[in-house]
This record gives C-alpha cells, sequence and structure tokens, in this order.
C-alpha cells in the first residue's frame, strides 16, 4: 500500500496525526456548542413549563429511547474496538467492528422510526402540526417542537456518521487505513462517539426526568 | 512510527462499556423514583459521569496531549455557562405572563 503521505507543513506524519487529533477536538466541541442552543431552550422552556414537560416526558415511550440507549452505547463499543484492532494492524477485525456499528447505527435510526411513526399516528407533532387531544396545551406543543427538532438533529448525524464509517469500511477494505495510518479510523470514531454522548442527554430530557 | 498514544488495553474498553451500561441502568432506575427537583439534576449528572467515561477511554482523551483535553473542558465550561444563564434567566423572572402573553400553564 501506499505510504501515508504527509503534508509538506508538517516535520513528520505524528506531528500531522496530533494536529488532526486537536482538529477534530475543536469541530466535536463546536458541535456541542450547536446543540448546547437546544438544551437551552429546553431548559428555559421546561422551567417555564414544568408540569406539562413532565407530562410529556411521561407520555413518551421510555422502551424506545432505553433500547436506543443501549444501542448506541453498544455501537460505542464496537467503533472503539474497531480503533483498538486497527492500531493492531487487524484490518479484517476492524472491518467486522466497523460493520457492526454500521448495524448498530441503522438499528437505532429503524427503532427512531417506529417511534416517529407512533408519534405521527397520535398526532404528537412540532408547533402548528401537532394534533393530540390526549396532553394538551402550549407546554405539549413546545416540547414536541423541541422534541422534533433535537431528535431530528441528532439523526442527521447519526446519518452522517454512519456515511461516515460506511466510506472508512471501504478505505480499510482497500488498505488505506491500517496501522501505520489509523488517524481516518480514529477521527471518524470520535465522530460517532460524540452522536452517542448528545443521545447520553437526549434521553433523561426527553424520556427519563418524568 | 512514532505515536502520541499507547492502546486501551481490551479489558480496559470492556470495563469501561459495563460501567455504562450500569450507569445506564441507574438512571432509568432513577426516573421511576420520585425524586422531585433533584431529578434532573442527578440525572444530568449521571449523564455527564457516562460521557465523561466515553470521552476518556473511547474517545482516548486520557492518552492524548492535555491541549486536546482543554478544548474539550473549554467546551463543556461554555455550554455550563450557557445553558446555566439562560435557565436561571427564565426561572428567576416575574411568573407572570411576559412578552406574547406566554405564561407558566400550569398556573393557569
Amino acid at each position: 500500500m501506499p505510504a501515508p503521505r504527509t503534508a509538506e507543513h508538517f516535520a513528520d506524519l505524528a506531528t500531522q496525526q496530533r494536529a488532526a487529533r486537536l482538529g477534530m477536538w475543536t469541530f466535536l466541541a463546536s458541535e456541542v456548542l450547536l446543540f448546547a442552543g437546544l438544551f437551552a431552550l429546553y431548559g428555559a422552556y421546561r422551567v417555564r413549563y414544568r408540569d406539562a414537560f413532565a407530562e410529556a416526558v411521561r407520555h413518551n415511550t421510555l422502551w424506545f429511547g432505553t433500547t436506543n440507549t443501549f444501542v448506541l452505547l453498544t455501537s460505542s463499543l464496537t467503533v472503539a474496538l474497531a480503533v483498538r484492532a486497527i492500531r493492531a494492524d487487524r484490518c479484517g477485525s476492524a472491518l467486522v467492528f466497523v460493520g457492526l456499528t454500521i448495524v448498530l447505527g441503522l438499528g437505532f435510526l429503524g427503532i427512531k422510526g417506529f417511534e416517529y411513526a407512533d408519534h405521527i399516528e397520535h398526532g404528537l407533532l412540532p408547533a402548528r402540526f401537532f394534533s393530540s387531544d390526549v396532553i394538551t396545551g402550549p407546554g405539549a406543543i413546545i416540547f414536541y417542537t423541541i422534541y422534533w427538532i433535537a431528535t431530528g438533529l441528532h439523526g442527521v448525524h447519526v446519518t452522517a456518521g454512519l456515511c461516515v464509517l460506511g466510506w472508512l469500511a471501504t478505505r480499510i477494505a482497500h488498505d488505506r487505513v491500517d496501522a501505520t495510518n489509523p488517524v481516518a479510523l480514529e477521527l471518524g470514531a470520535m465522530y460517532w462517539h460524540l452522536v452517542d454522548m448528545i443521545w447520553l442527554f437526549l434521553w433523561p430530557l426527553l424520556y427519563l426526568t418524568r | 512510527m512514532p505515536t502520541d498514544h499507547r492502546n486501551v488495553s481490551l479489558t480496559g474498553y470492556l470495563a469501561t462499556f459495563a460501567a455504562l451500561v450500569v450507569l445506564a441502568l441507574f438512571s432509568l432506575v432513577l426516573s421511576f423514583v420520585g425524586l422531585g427537583a433533584w431529578a434532573m439534576p442527578i440525572a444530568l449528572v449521571v449523564a455527564g459521569i457516562k460521557a465523561l467515561l466515553v470521552a476518556l477511554v473511547f474517545m482516548h482523551l486520557v492518552e492524548q496531549p492535555s491541549a486536546n483535553s482543554f478544548v474539550a473542558l473549554s467546551a463543556l465550561a461554555l455550554v455550563v455557562v450557557f445553558i446555566g444563564l439562560v435557565v436561571a434567566d427564565v426561572d428567576t423572572r416575574p411568573s407572570k405572563s411576559v412578552s406574547g402573553g406566554v405564561g407558566r400553564d400550569s398556573r393557569r
């Protein structure tokens, strides 16, 4: 396979890889601040509509959110094991673990899809599309508006993460990512872990704090 | 070739995953306990511990240069300040109607 390419403005490959990891952390920090806006919105309206938000959280199906939490936690383990395997130059194992992560990610989206279908059936939709007669009032409408935006934005990130992992799988299969140059998989895995971390906060806000 | 990391052992990964599962089950159990006003802060602290484990072990922050931790901690601090001030602002306003006629629906 071709030797990893070091850009001319880096002294060596190790320095370039350190810079890549620092750059990824900076990117992830900006992603966190993006979601922070939604979390702040949730917090502001939660203190304004305490009872309505608690009722809406009780109305959400705990089983859907909890299953998805364990699916994403497991996917974080499998992608971490993929990085461990690639560092040890076990490309076949890395490919299997990346594949497992993709399957788990698709499982997450599938479960979320069933949950969305359930919400649509019961009129639990954002803003003026909200039509539920089981829970009512401005607090419920605001909760489900934030719910759809937050989980939708998270779902977009899951989808982007799956695309990145799929691309990385082809890179590993073609020996473009291996023990001498594992940083691409490391960065892709970091993105996937961020997706998991965001969900770790969405889970209690949308399903647990009843 | 030179690298700035050392591999976390397989045991380390599995122990972290086990801790995450136990903490997730703990979060789930807490949701059935009537903690009142403490439910939200406790749930967020447990979520924060889980996120910390993911960052330190799965994202290898513990192995990397401290500059990377600085970026992560800066983001965390800014998020806490941002959300904390927004929530404190809304929570300490007079509970009567605010601009646009939006008030506490539970008091209507």
